[in-house]
């Protein structure tokens, strides 16, 4: 079997906790997506992890640091070369970043806060979304992240935003549905409409669990899948076809059986929505 | 004028960090509900920092308590003016922190116990060079091997302290079968070092660990076992060298070059 550069079909985040059943029993999943950093360092265990399970799987390269939408540059060049180490050692099929960002001038505030979605911030995150697609000789993912807030001076959807950074700059749309629910519910910003100002198909979705809060809804990944993010999942792929979907759980991490079957219950909502667009439009 | 991007990402980062006032006019929504959620974000970021630190120093978390680690990865992540994206070298300054920090005061091997679980940390990650073998040692003829400079391997740390960190650390291992010294005073001598992808530490004897420093700082392998001889009369290098190359201790070993010679 020969990994190559593409992926299809439904995945899995490969986390710490299940190296050793990855290493011992291969489990039946399309791809495994990865978090770049966690494999940042110069050698050791999770390298080797990864190493031998790139001759069994296609690997997705997910970032969680960049803060690509950063005014800050200073934190950027030293992070993109980490990231273009790893692609040069695992030859990822997908490479991906959140539109967010994280850094001031002197600090990195590590998390993925989101972006004024303004045309400043447009021109801003079109440029580093060039910088990093000649650096690494490849093209770029970027997701929409799940917010507490949205700015005053934002102008912009952000589905919108995505989409005339993809017209501009080539980079590719990692389209996170359970994040559309979580920002339907604390902005009131329809998802439906959100999938709508996307012209042609996300390169992969995510899906994820999410917690109800008094005061916001949390993109914890620690549940499964809800109900109302698996009927807007089906949506996506009526309106889209099948695109290469990915089970996060980062927080209460279950036994590995269970993403493997939350997995393959991606793969059956797909199939569903595939076959109910055929009765309709056939 | 209206704030630009930078200055947006500035003053939301300010927030965040001072937990002063909350900077609320720059988002939507009642004033109330948006510092109820930017506090989401403040929560994220101790969250973060503590999971990192958590990470690295487990030993540390289970002696001072969860709550406690908390409020001190709150301090340490305030002070610390962290630039890097990758959180994995976010507790390298752990030690000196808590070196100066009022609360573990009464507490004084707590910062040598960080020290220790930064060198563990550090080890698991660092990069996977083949150590010196014993044939490689072989063939080095014996009166140039007492010249040579041995490089330890780049996993290897030496740590001394005037605590018992190192049965503090081992209490907290599952299966090690000690218990946590009910005095912390006692020194330690500790060898840290991979042999393959976990990093382990062990005690050493006061030969062997004054050989190694020694080898560290560049004395060569006679002057090292000297010292060890030196500091303790019955080491015997006879013992010593081949466990450390079992082990992984050393990267290569450099026999010195003389005139004429090519190499």
């Amino acid at each position: 079997m020969n990994p190559t550069t593409r992926l299809s079909g439904y995945g899995i985040g490969l986390r710490g906790c299940h190296y050793r059943d990855f290493l011992d029993l291969r489990p039946a999943v399309d791809w495994i997506e990865v978090h770049s950093e966690n494999f940042f360092g110069d050698g050791g265990w999770d390298l080797h992890v990864l190493d031998r399970l790139r001759a069994d799987y296609p690997v997705s390269l997910h970032g969680v640091g960049l803060g690509i939408g950063s005014a800050s540059a200073e934190h950027f060049d030293a992070h993109l070369t980490c990231i273009a180490r790893l692609v040069a050692r695992f030859e990822p099929a997908l490479v991906s970043e959140h539109l967010s960002w994280a850094a001031i001038p002197g600090r990195h505030l590590n998390d993925l806060l989101p972006m004024p979605l303004t045309f400043e911030a447009l021109d801003l995150v079109s440029e580093r979304v060039d910088r990093a697609q000649s650096r690494l000789g490849r093209q770029l993912l970027l997701e929409n992240v799940s917010s507490h807030l949205r700015f005053a001076a934002d102008c912009l959807e952000e589905t919108e935003f995505l989409e005339r950074l993809r017209q501009r700059t080539g980079c590719g749309l990692l389209l996170d549905v359970n994040n559309l629910y979580v920002n339907q519910c604390n902005h009131g910003e329809d998802a439906i409409a959100a999938m709508a100002a996307l012209q042609s198909a996300p390169a992969e979705i995510h899906l994820a669990g999410h917690l109800v809060t008094e005061d916001s809804v949390v993109d914890h990944h620690g549940d499964h899948v809800a109900e109302p993010v698996w009927a807007l999942y089906m949506a996506a792929v009526r309106r889209f076809g099948e695109v290469p979907t990915l089970i996060e759980w980062d927080t209460d991490i279950p036994a590995l059986e269970v993403l493997v079957a939350e997995a393959d219950k991606a793969r059956a909502a797909a199939a569903h929505a595939v076959a109910m667009g055929e009765l309709c439009h056939g | 004028m209206a704030d630009g991007l930078a200055a947006i990402q500035r003053r939301m980062a300010d927030g965040l960090l001072d937990g002063g006032a909350d900077p609320v006019e720059l988002f939507r929504g009642p004033p109330a509900a948006c510092a109820r959620r930017l506090a989401l974000y403040r929560g994220n970021l101790t969250a973060n920092w503590q999971r990192a630190l958590a990470g690295a120093y487990p030993v540390l978390e289970a002696l001072v308590g969860e709550e406690f680690f908390r409020a001190m990865a709150r301090e340490y992540g305030r002070s610390h003016d962290y630039r890097d994206g990758d959180l994995n070298r976010f507790g390298a300054a752990l030690a000196d922190f808590l070196a100066g920090f009022e609360p573990l005061a009464g507490h004084p091997y707590m910062p040598d116990v960080a020290r220790l679980e930064w060198a563990l940390h550090v080890a698991h990650y660092g990069a996977d060079e083949a150590a010196m073998s014993l044939a490689e040692l072989a063939a080095i003829a014996p009166q140039s091997l007492v010249e040579a400079r041995v490089h330890l391997h780049p996993n290897v740390a030496l740590i001394a302290s005037q605590w018992a960190i190192g049965r503090i650390w081992q209490a907290h291992q599952p299966g090690a079968g000690v218990t946590l010294p009910s005095d912390p005073r006692g020194t330690s001598r500790l060898i840290v070092y991979r042999p393959r992808w976990r990093a382990e530490c062990r005690d050493a004897g006061a030969g062997e660990f004054a050989a190694l420093l020694a080898l560290a700082s560049g004395e060569c392998l006679g002057d090292a076992l000297e010292q060890a001889s030196a500091a303790q009369p019955d080491f015997d290098p006879g013992d010593a060298v081949p466990r450390w190359l079992e082990e992984g201790l050393w990267l290569a070993a450099t026999p010195p070059t003389r005139y004429g010679e090519q190499r």
